[in-house]
């Protein structure tokens, strides 16, 4: 079976009656059991294209794609049940902010066995059971009887990612896992990930602003530019050869723990994203005429898939101060 | 030379909900003249309780905080405007940290008009001034907070906490609520500052490498006591407490092999003993029974792992 | 910033944005009865005061829009003479109301402690008054008239504001930005004046508009009892009193000052009630 576990095609979505899109034109797929990253700022779109996978987008969202067909199921076209039986069984989510995404007045029991009908609580009860112990929440089974103010915040996470886990799925979609928690929790709650990832053959889609984060379990990872895919690459090589001048730009933003100290950071432009030709024209340093008419196409460069006219000469031309890997 | 900024043994207890909370224990800490200090914690760790104390926002419970040598409870009684004009803040939330309903303008020349500092004409001049020190346009002045962008906001916050030429900044947590390109920006600004006013700075933060960047010395704070002191470089390349150890791997771009895994434990902080032994893979009885402190390892280096030496062999 | 979604508009600069045809309307309303209060003389058509007894008890005509009462007074322009008396008290009591309670509350809620306690049992006290006892002891020994009804109104209604204000303190003290002028420097009262009251005004002027309309029920049901205006004061309420010995006569004598009182309570309702759905 050596099919993509989840395909994309030209997904598209736009909120109200904006003219610029949340999110487009993105296409990927995701292997079965790989580990894939989508990486953005705010604004980039990011978590409105993971809850389109799963077609959980708000009313006044308009989603339009070409194909999203998930392990043979389309999704564009499944029905309402059909699509509840996937996020319960097959792709399991994780939300950011383990605070706000509890009912404050339902222990975490009931609440993780809401999606399952009441005849087959019991023994999903069990399973849950094994799982909340899998990710490492002791006294599982009275656990389930307390209420969210009783756990920590790295708790709640993993006992989400325990209930995400319980339909058995082939994939989990981790959005911003991490950011509320401390740095310590933080790197155990990404080592769980990676683990659930090896021994169960889940595929994992990591959410997050945080290219430290991605980087550590990540295989592959996206970055997203103003609703646009603007590079795809192995994370190894996104970090040491960018090919998108955003990247670039990202990257040299970013303080990391080997650079030269008490220098000024290179800071990304304030101006909007553009509305003609490349989105990032606007902003990029060495943006061309061709750059500000023209959309790049997304184009193949070995492993990387990049949009940019000039991908080939970011290299050579743009000068980086970033040394992420020590 | 007297310390801008002198903390001995500064110990805060916080009691709500019939729960006692040892916010910070036993801390020591000085902070010369144009000295960045960058204090570092996660949640939980006093940091910001800490940030409170020297603000003189809520009072401490044993200890003393002296500013020139002058006690800062004295201060706050005899001359209470003479503190805040040595020392300013920066907090987190940039939007939060404005009155909704004033204008840029009104806000930052509000520590001006507090002081009765010069004339209406000299405190508009002194406004355009700080504008223009932290990079923002004149025409932002007459909009309100919820017009700019969080980037926008805390640098005017940044304008308004040097209005009165403080000596010392106390920024709690400053660029943490802000994207990765906006951070940069805001961090620019904090380095330009420093290099041209030579204010002293507290910069407390959760993450490490931001940390790193801007501060000459760096404090690692952990369950409210001081971890570990000394001069960035020599911290980040060789820590001498485990806690510092498990940061600098969770800050860096390295895969999980290279990590050393922390013992699962249980949320509260023990009552005696290292905080940080519940979790330290290094953590032995003695650790668990004696009270720790930050004693002298070196050189301007300081550590309160009783046990450093046989863990840090370099 | 990961989300700006903070867009608090200014009561006062929006309240001026007309954003559709009712609140076109609402304003247009408020705005007449305000030149009635101010400039009744304008819209009278008669003197209210002038007696002709000879047209008494007249039915409405082209003359006298509202008919004449038992002296031969136009209706219409009492009524008109009467917007100044009634709503005119009204909004003279719900501005003494709200100016002493929000400095009442504010000080108890910023203070905090015994002070609060203290002053909130002041609160409680007024508040289990009923208005009718206060009002009727206050014409007893002040005397019958409007004063003693506007006193004892404003002292019924004030804690009500107390209460509210103080909440609203209690909540904005707590916020990042107060911390943030107590760093700079602000003595508590910088931060009252200039911070606190200002945040409250947004909830104290929705109140007002809505309370204008409960205090004039109230006023002019002390009138119709007899407790405060007097004759020959045009008050609404004591119109409808008067209009009581000839309602089998004269069916507009009660009716017309009686469907002013309705018509205006419910149109500040509504203001306050618009305003209320709008800004809090």
């Amino acid at each position: 079976m050596n099919s993509p576990l989840l395909i994309v095609n030209e997904l598209n979505v736009t909120y109200g009656d904006n003219l610029h899109a949340a999110v487009s034109n993105v296409s990927f797929e995701v292997a079965r059991a790989a580990s894939m990253a989508i990486v953005g700022e705010s604004g980039s779109g990011k978590s409105t294209l993971a809850l389109s996978l799963i077609r959980l987008l708000g009313p006044n969202a308009k989603l339009s794609a070409d194909t999203i067909v998930f392990d043979g199921t389309n999704i564009m076209s499944a029905t309402k049940s059909q699509l509840r039986k996937i996020r319960r069984d097959q792709i399991g989510t994780v939300f950011q902010d383990p605070f706000s995404s509890w009912n404050p007045s339902r222990t975490v029991g009931t609440q993780l066995l809401d999606a399952f009908p009441k005849s087959s609580h019991e023994s999903v009860r069990e399973t849950l059971i094994d799982y909340m112990e899998v990710v490492g929440i002791d006294r599982a089974a009275s656990r389930l009887d307390d209420y969210p103010y009783r756990f920590s915040g790295g708790l709640l996470q993993r006992a989400m990612i325990a209930g995400a886990l319980l339909g058995n799925p082939s994939l989990l979609i981790a959005d911003e896992p991490t950011s509320a928690l401390d740095v310590t929790v933080q790197a155990e709650l990404l080592n769980l990930l990676d683990d659930l990832q090896h021994e169960r053959g889940l595929a994992l889609l990591l959410i997050s602003h945080n290219i430290a984060v991605v980087s550590k379990i990540s295989e592959k990872t996206m970055v997203m530019y103003a609703g646009e895919l603007v590079e795809e690459s192995s994370t190894i090589d996104l970090l040491t050869h960018p090919k998108h001048p955003y990247t670039v730009n990202l990257l040299s933003s970013t303080p990391t723990m080997s650079q030269k100290r008490k220098i000024p950071l290179f800071a990304i432009s304030n101006k909007g994203p553009s509305d003609q030709g490349c989105v990032y024209s606007s902003k990029c340093s060495i943006a061309i005429a061709q750059c500000k008419i023209e959309k790049p196409p997304l184009i193949i460069l070995g492993s990387t898939r990049v949009a940019c006219h000039r991908s080939n000469e970011v290299d050579t031309l743009m000068e980086h101060n970033y040394d992420p890997i020590t | 030379m007297t310390p801008l900024l002198e903390i001995r043994g500064v110990s805060k207890t916080f009691h709500t909900h019939g729960l006692t909370v040892n916010a910070c224990r036993d801390v020591d800490l000085s902070i010369n003249e144009g000295e960045v200090v960058g204090l570092v914690g996660e949640s939980g760790s006093g940091k910001s309780t800490l940030a409170s104390l020297v603000l003189g926002l809520d009072p401490i419970d044993t200890g003393s905080i002296r500013i020139f040598g002058e006690d800062l409870k004295h201060l706050l009684k005899k001359d209470p405007k003479s503190f805040r004009r040595k020392v300013q803040a920066v907090f987190q939330q940039p939007l939060l940290s404005l009155d909704s309903r004033r204008s840029i303008q009104w806000s930052i020349l509000e520590p001006l008009v507090i002081h009765g500092i010069g004339n209406k004409e000299t405190r508009h001049e002194r406004m355009r001034e700080l504008l223009s020190l932290v990079g923002l346009e004149p025409s932002v002045a007459a909009r309100l907070p919820h017009q700019l962008s969080g980037g926008q906001l805390q640098r005017v916050n940044i304008a308004r906490a040097l209005a009165l030429e403080p000596k010392l900044l106390v920024c709690d947590e400053p660029v943490s609520a802000l994207d990765v390109s906006v951070q940069a920006q805001v961090l620019n600004v904090f380095l330009d500052i420093q290099n041209r006013l030579g204010v002293a700075m507290l910069f407390i933060s959760h993450d490490l490498a931001v940390t790193r960047h801007i501060s000459d010395r760096i404090v690692v704070m952990y369950g409210g006591k001081l971890m570990e002191m000394g001069e960035t470089d020599e911290v980040c390349r060789s820590p001498r407490h485990p806690y510092t150890k498990t940061l600098l791997e969770a800050s860096s771009f390295l895969k999980r092999e290279s990590y050393t895994a922390l013992v699962p434990a249980r949320d509260e902080l023990p009552s005696r003993g290292c905080p940080f032994s519940p979790r330290c893979p290094y953590a032995q009885e003695m650790c668990r029974k004696t009270n720790t402190f930050l004693l002298p390892v070196d050189e301007e280096r300081s550590s309160s792992c009783i046990r450093f030496h046989e863990i840090f062999d370099d | 910033m990961k989300n700006l979604n903070g867009e608090q508009k200014l009561l006062s600069k929006n309240i001026l944005k007309l954003k559709n045809l009712s609140v076109a309307i609402l304003y247009g309303l408020i705005g007449l009865i305000a030149l009635a209060v101010l400039f009744p003389s304008v819209f009278t058509p008669h003197d209210p005061y002038g007696l002709d007894v000879i047209n008494r008890l007249k039915a409405p005509s082209l003359n006298h829009l509202f008919g004449t009462d038992e002296g031969g007074r136009d209706i219409f322009s009492r009524v008109i003479q009467g917007a100044r008396v009634s709503v005119g008290s009204s909004i003279l009591i719900v501005g003494l109301s709200a100016s002493f309670g929000t400095f009442f509350g504010a000080i108890a809620g910023w203070f905090g402690g015994l002070l609060d306690t203290l002053l909130m049992r002041v609160v409680d006290v007024f508040l289990s008054f009923p208005y009718l006892v206060l009002a009727m002891a206050l014409a007893a020994s002040i005397g019958r008239d409007m004063r003693s009804s506007i006193l004892a109104l404003a002292l019924v209604w004030w804690p009500g504001y107390a209460r509210m204000v103080r909440g609203q303190v209690l909540s904005i003290k707590a916020k990042l930005f107060i911390r943030a002028s107590r760093s700079l420097g602000a003595t508590n009262g910088n931060l009252l004046l200039w911070h606190v009251i200002p945040h409250t005004s947004r909830a104290v002027a929705v109140r007002m508009s809505l309370d204008i309309g409960y205090v004039l029920i109230a006023l002019t049901g002390l009138s119709f009892l007899g407790l405060g205006a007097q004759n020959p004061s045009p008050e609404w309420g004591l119109m409808v009193s008067n209009a009581k010995s000839y309602i089998s006569v004269a069916w507009w004598y009660s009716f017309f000052p009686g469907l002013a009182i309705v018509l205006i309570v419910s149109l500040f309702v509504s203001f306050g009630d618009r305003l209320s759905r709008d800004y809090i």
